[in-house]
């Protein structure tokens, strides 16, 4: 006789309703849709992303949700993961392979923010393969939908494709690509402005989705739902093996939701446009905005970085910001609590990591400036569990080095 | 060989009578002799108790049709068509007043804590569980954190 484990059953029952997370699932079945208040106007019911008179109508929902005239439709195509695979690779092998990428893998593993090779082509692709459901194209200005297979029906893609549609809307309003070049200097301002685009077409992707999934738009409770999206985003990013790797697939959507919908209730339409204007350009800004948004700071001085010695020459430069100091400090202590961690990555004032090429080896220098020395000594105790690496609090300086060879770093810490 | 009485007249009987019938049909299926079937199939999952009459006939056809190697001790056969059957019982299951009446709270609770589950999901998917069971997961619904509803309704599925 076999004894049955229901919590099999229960997990059957997570996949099936959803409760997992994620875009899937969501079914419309024969609940009646109770449309976003002020676009009663359009059928909210989900349709088949394909269909052109769908594509119309999906459209028109965004622009309402955006409050604006939507235009017509950009071009729209759906593709297996096999056939975006192949284009994502197609295109990558079209593009220069970007300089010092080695170095670069070499010292974000250091950091066990990422691991080994996952800055390479391959595992880059595989992972926007597997999480990406739509993309908007502002150099092509079309959009691509993914169809994941077995959990691809139209509940599940039409959010989706009003996602990408507000992407569209976007770029015909501020050019997104140009939005990007003036924002995003450096890897912490390109997350922070990014966020501004991804978390305004999470916000009405998501207000669209309570309707498809059968809820009453009026009695969710929005400003707990998108906190606790950043909450359930932060755990599993945390638990990632490749955390910074992962965050262009979270951060940007669910802190990016966050700000952006406390501008909209604050100041309306108009508030979000702001955003655009004048995004914010460090994560901390996303990061500290949890109860209301912290308003956007100008991205601080990059900090000097040391000059190598003879035989060495200083390869790139790159700024982590708060939420890099945040997995790194997760990393090198997991015992200590999110919260606790999260509070000490607020001090972040500014930073800057080198990394260094020398013959047949290489070498980074992360300097973090926490505004304090006791924070400083603090955030090193808290970095000192990433092995190999060495770790000093210099005034309200945290300086972080390593070479891969054993040659000595004294030169990394000079003020 | 006709059924124990299991399925096709199951008013008024227990879901782990149901349940267990439709086991036990498959395990005289697959030439085993287990004369007290059903009462050690009960006495061997008191957590059937947790499901819902209707839920465990929506499940019963499938599980007279498990395979003999799951039966037989093959754990991830038993495992999956186990899944199998109750994905597929969701699918049937008739939803109660009950339910009706849980779920728009509780795909509420589920949205404003970061999840998605629509009504319709929520129905079928609950349905399979007993009016008890659901009573136990409505107040988990009122827990002011999603923290503690979370970890209110992973107890209740944990402990069966």
């Amino acid at each position: 006789m076999r004894k049955a484990d229901l919590r099999q059953s229960v997990v059957a029952l997570a996949l099936l309703v959803g409760c997992g997370g994620g875009d899937g699932g969501a079914g419309g079945g024969s609940q009646p849709l109770r449309p976003v208040p002020g676009c009663e106007a359009i059928d909210h019911t989900p349709c088949d992303v394909r269909d052109p008179a769908c594509q119309t109508r999906l459209l028109a929902l965004a622009g309402c949700l955006r409050g604006e005239d939507p235009g017509s439709p950009p071009p729209i195509a759906v593709m297996s993961e096999a056939d975006f695979a192949a284009l994502l690779t197609s295109e990558a092998a079209m593009r220069t392979p970007p300089p010092h990428q080695a170095t670069w893998d070499w010292a974000l593993s250091s950091l066990k923010v990422i691991q080994p090779g996952d800055l390479g082509t391959a595992a880059m692709i595989a992972q926007s393969v597997k999480f990406i459901w739509g993309l908007y194209r502002p150099d092509t200005k079309d959009i691509i939908v993914v169809d994941h297979g077995a959990v691809f029906d139209a509940a599940s893609a039409s959010p989706v494709l009003v996602h990408e549609m507000i992407h569209a809307l976007q770029d015909r309003e501020v050019d997104l690509a140009q939005f990007h070049m003036t924002f995003a200097k450096s890897d912490d301002s390109s997350l922070a402005s990014r966020s501004m685009i991804e978390g305004e077409a999470r916000m009405h992707e998501t207000r669209y989705r309570a309707s498809v999934l059968g809820l009453d738009p009026s009695q969710v409770d929005w400003m707990r739902r998108f906190e606790s999206a950043v909450g359930l985003d932060e755990k599993y990013l945390l638990m990632q093996p490749s955390p910074l790797t992962a965050t262009s697939m979270a951060f940007p959507y669910e802190w990016g939701a966050r700000y952006v919908y406390y501008q909209w209730v604050q100041g309306g339409m108009g508030g979000v446009h702001g955003l655009f204007v004048a995004p914010p350009v460090t994560t901390r800004v996303l990061m500290a905005s949890v109860d209301m948004n912290v308003a956007p700071e100008p991205e601080p001085e990059r900090p000097i970085l040391p000059a190598p010695p003879s035989g060495w020459t200083a390869a790139d430069v790159g700024v982590l910001g708060a939420w890099g100091l945040l997995l790194a400090m997760t990393e090198g202590a997991p015992g200590v609590s999110a919260s606790e961690t999260e509070s000490l990555a607020l001090h972040w004032r500014a930073d800057a990591i080198g990394i260094y090429e020398g013959s047949g080896a290489t070498a980074f220098v992360w300097r973090i400036d926490v505004g304090d020395p006791t924070i400083a000594a603090t955030a090193v105790s808290r970095l000192a569990g990433l092995s190999g690496i060495t770790s000093r609090a210099t005034g309200t300086w945290v300086v972080l080095a390593r070479a891969s060879d054993t040659q000595a770093l004294d030169w990394a810490f000079a003020p | 060989m006709l059924a124990v009485g299991c399925g096709s007249d199951s008013a008024g009987e227990s879901a782990s009578a149901i349940w267990c019938d439709g086991l036990c049909e498959a395990v005289v299926r697959c030439g085993l002799r287990v004369p007290t079937c059903r009462t050690q199939c009960e006495q061997q999952n008191p957590g059937l108790a947790a499901q819902s009459a209707s839920g465990a006939a929506a499940q019963a056809p499938c599980l007279e049709q498990l395979s003999c190697g799951a039966i037989g001790g093959d754990d991830a056969a038993w495992q999956s068509e186990l899944t199998a059957c109750w994905k597929q019982a969701t699918l049937s299951v008739a939803v109660t007043a009950r339910v009706r009446q849980f779920c728009p709270r509780h795909a509420m609770t589920v949205f404003d804590c970061g999840y998605t589950l629509s009504i319709d999901d929520c129905e079928h998917g609950y349905s399979m569980w007993s009016d008890a069971t659901i009573d136990q997961v409505a107040a988990c619904d009122a827990k002011p954190s999603c923290d503690e509803f979370q970890a209110c309704e992973k107890q209740i599925f944990d402990s069966l």
